[in-house]
This record gives structure tokens, sequence and C-alpha cells, in this order.
């Protein structure tokens, strides 16, 4: 049976929500920007005004006051963000109970099996769009498909406040002459490897041999061919399902830019700590360290290592973290943002092979403490306890990481349900 | 850098309100108080209860639709934390 998929996205999200909530500022140009004075110092989102005026998300705010000198700047609230998103899906989930997000302001909704109440797709989808201007004051694009991914293309389509069907009868005309960096995954480096073999639209995807596009992306092109001719099968996720935790991390922009190796420990120290925290929270360990660094070009490297036992362990997620620094960072530039994550996470108390090389009296010692430490934190506030290291730059201080659960998840994190 | 606009004039203004919640947690706003003034008006009918945003005022929660004194008035109860209410002047 086919199915009937609403892609949900609320237009200009952060900048609309700001909007609403600064009738002031109506017919004019209005950007959300991060904290210039703490340097997230980009574009988040702009309202069409702006964006017609040529303000770009992710420009610096420098950058897109140039373009448009009187832009009206506001400063994230992420807390509204959230609130204005649970609102959406609490109108979504009375259409189905398949609602899965994706970032703040993107939903899927699986109508397939409540088609019959409201009698077409674009019934429900024009009620939905209705009901979200009227009592949130947002306005949405809805792209209606058999399949997640052309649902997806069809609220991309047009917008703002439109509905795109994409029939079996359509999808030729409309989604194959789009270029095929439309498509979900098709990001700049896929795109560079298509182009090189002369394919440009997710029409020219389609129509390529499967076999060839394997050969050329992997299995990731085998995804790519069924993505492109509409074949996806991966379902609608039931609303709060929660996927499971594949990796935890923590980065940060620095309020400076770091020159010294003695400042990105710094820095690092603090991640790992507060990473090693979250894992200890959720009795999980993993023993794969990845490390990355951005300079203040914007460019960056990331690097990742197994260790042989899997750790929570503030000390050693840091150590590991500053190894793989130090191995790959040439001090070409100086650093802006540091990041560290831990992968490969399996529960804490599972058991593991430990290693004649390591210490287990040591490592049970500095697992105590650093629950000691957690317990201190949780009772007297972040400040009260911190390392020695932390006194040579205080400056250099932890920045509440607010976005956390903000950023969109992998389209696969439940596993490659293509098909392919 | 957050100039609002010269000619715009403030239409949210959030005052006191007595209420009457009922066991299903329906509730009645019964009385407003202007912060300003001190004045209390009775609400002498409710006519509705949506869920609604707000352009004018900006802002958005459940909207009641009352009577005060033979007018009719709209009134707002912004579901944040802490929810607070608000009239919309006209």
């Amino acid at each position: 049976m086919p199915r009937t998929i609403l892609h949900i996205d609320a237009n200009c999200y952060y900048a609309a929500v700001e909007m609403l909530h600064h009738p002031e500022y109506e017919g004019r140009p209005l950007a959300v920007g991060g904290d210039p004075k703490r340097r997230h110092g980009i574009i988040l989102t702009a309202n069409y005004i702006a964006k017609r005026q040529g303000v770009k998300t992710g420009s610096a705010l420098w950058e897109a006051k140039e373009a448009c000198p009187d832009l009206v700047i506001v400063p994230p609230d992420y807390d509204s963000y959230l609130r204005f998103s649970a609102y959406m899906r609490e109108i979504y989930s009375e259409y189905s109970d398949l609602v899965e997000a994706y970032g703040l302001d993107e939903n899927w909704v699986d109508l397939t099996d409540s088609i019959g109440i409201k009698g077409s797709g674009r019934a429900a989808a024009e009620e939905i769009s209705r009901r979200v201007k009227q009592e949130l004051g947002l306005t949405v694009s809805i792209g209606i498909s058999w399949n997640k991914i052309f649902a997806k293309f069809g609220s991309d389509y047009k917008k703002p406040d439109a509905i795109t069907e994409i029939t079996r009868e359509n999808y030729r005309q409309i989604v194959w002459p789009a270029p095929a960096s439309d498509l979900l995954y098709v990001g700049r480096s896929t795109g560079r490897t298509l182009k090189k073999f002369g394919i440009t639209t997710i029409g020219e995807t389609a129509r390529s041999d499967p076999a060839f596009l394997e050969k050329i992306l992997g299995k990731m092109g085998l995804v790519l061919h069924a993505f492109a001719n509409g074949e996806d099968r991966t379902p609608v996720a039931k609303e709060n399902s929660e996927p499971p935790v594949k990796s935890i991390g923590n980065g940060m922009t620095l309020p400076r830019d770091l020159t010294t190796e003695e400042e990105v420990k710094m820095a690092v120290y603090m991640l790992s700590e507060s990473v090693a925290s979250r894992l200890r929270k959720h009795s999980l360990a993993g023993d794969v360290i990845s490390m990355y660094v951005r300079d203040n070009s914007l460019a960056g490297f990331q690097k990742q290592h197994r260790i042989p036992v899997p750790t929570n362990i503030s000390e050693e997620i840091a150590e590991e973290a500053m190894r793989l620094f130090r191995a790959g960072y040439r001090w070409d530039k100086p650093i802006r943002g540091v990041g560290v994550r831990v992968e490969n996470l399996k529960e804490d108390s599972a058991p593991y092979q430990t290693s004649l090389f390591l210490d287990e009296a040591h490592r049970a010692k500095q697992l105590a403490c650093d629950r000691a430490v957690d317990e201190i934190r949780r009772r007297f506030g972040r400040e009260s306890v911190s390392r020695g290291l932390m006194y040579f730059g205080p400056e250099i201080s932890p920045i509440k990481q607010k976005e956390q659960g903000i950023h969109p998840h992998s389209y696969m994190e439940r596993g490659n349900q293509t098909g392919a | 850098m957050y100039e609002p606009n010269p000619d715009w004039v403030d239409k949210k203004l959030y005052v006191c309100v007595n209420a009457d919640f009922d066991r299903d947690g329906n509730v009645r706003p019964r009385t407003i108080t202007l912060p300003e003034t001190g004045h209390t008006y009775e609400i002498d009918r409710v006519h509705g209860c949506t869920r609604a945003a707000s352009r004018k005022a900006g802002g958005c929660g459940l909207r009641y639709s009352v009577m005060i004194r033979g007018q009719s008035a709209v009134l707002f109860f912004e579901d944040t934390n802490p929810g607070r209410w608000f009239v919309v002047l006209k």
C-alpha cells in the first residue's frame, strides 16, 4: 500500500518565532545571531526580508550588517524555540502517532493509516498549515509524497507557506531536474564525485547504473540510487521514541583564539570533564575517543582513536584527546573551537578485557575521584571545584552548551532502511 | 543593535488575573487588574478559549475572548514558565 508522508518545515524558524514576539520589528529585516561578545558571532536564521537583502545563514554578524545595514539582530532564545517546537508537534500528533522530528523545525508525519479521516494528504496538510498559522503565528511549507525523501524535497521545493505534492506521476518532472545536491546526504564531497562522472541532477543519479554508483561512492551509492528513484522505505519513527545514544560529545567556540598548547589543554580538560560526567550519568563508557579542532579560518581536523578499554574517566579521555591533538595539529593558525567526543558506547558495568599495562587500582581511584567531583558540583555548583590548570586562563570559561539536542539527528541513525 | 520601529506602539499589557480552576483543569478568569492604575475589572462573560497567536501584541497562548463592562476584549494566557496573562490593547 502506498504511504502518505508529510514533511513539514517551519519557515525561517528562529526568525519567525522572534518576529512573533517582537511585532515592533514588523516589516524590517531581522536575523537571529549568536552573541558577538562570546564570538558565537554568526547568523543562525534570517527572515525573508533580510534574506532578500543578502543576509545568509552562517555568515558573520559583521558581514550580515555590511550586506544589510539596518538589519535587526536579536540573540537566540532557545527556550522559546523548544517550546514552539513542542507546540508544533502537538498539532501534528493530532493527525498521526508517527511524528518524527528532524531538528527543531522539521517533522515527518506518516498519515497512511489516518488518511481516511481527512480524505487526502493535501486536505490534512492544508488544515495543519492553517492551524499552525492561527495557533502559533508561524508559516510552514509542506511536502507530500509516498516516501520520506521526496516529502522532504517537496517541503524545500516551494516556500514559505506552500504545499507541494510529489506523486508517482509528477516526480520525474519535479524532482529529477533538480541538482543532485538537493538530495539528502549529497554533500559537497559526494556532489563533487558525482559531478566528476557527469552526474549533476537527481534524475541522472536515478538513471545511473546502481552498480556504477556503488563503485564510485560505496554503499552510499546504492542508497542514493534508491533515494533518487523514490524507493526509500525508511519508516517514520513513532512519537517520542528515542534512538539509542551512539556517542556523547561536547564542543565549544572559545571567547578568544588559543595560541598555546597549555590553553588547548585547559579547554580539552573542561570538555572531557563534562563528557565524562554525562557518560557516568547515563552509566555508559566508550572506547573510541575523537577530538576536533577548528582554527580561526573555520577549517579544522578531526581525529579519532580506539583505546584499549572503555572509559568514562575525565583524565583518560582528556589525555587521549590531547595525544590526538599533539599528533595532528601543526599550529598553522590559532584555534577558535575545540570538541571532544566518546563513541562506541557500552554500559559501564559491562565486562571488558583488562590490559596488563593498565593499573586498574589507579583507574578505580580516578573514577572515585570523578564521582566525588560530580557530587560536589551537584551540591555546590559547577564552579565550586575545578582543576588547578583552569587558573591559568580564567577567561576561557566553560560556555553552557544550551543547544544540546537541537541539532538534527542523522537520517540513518536507526540504521539504513532504504533497502540498499 | 535592537532599535525598535519608532512608529510602533506596545499593544501588549501584562495584567494580574484572578481565576477559577475547576477539577478538570478548565480555567475561568474572573477579574483583571491593571498594574499601572490598580483598577480591577470584572469579566462578565467568557465567549471562548482557543489556542492562538497574536500578531498584534506579539506572542501566543490560550486566547480568551471576554466581555468586560459590555465591551469585548481579548485576554491571553501565555503558557511560558512562569505563565503570564496579557491583554491586547486596541
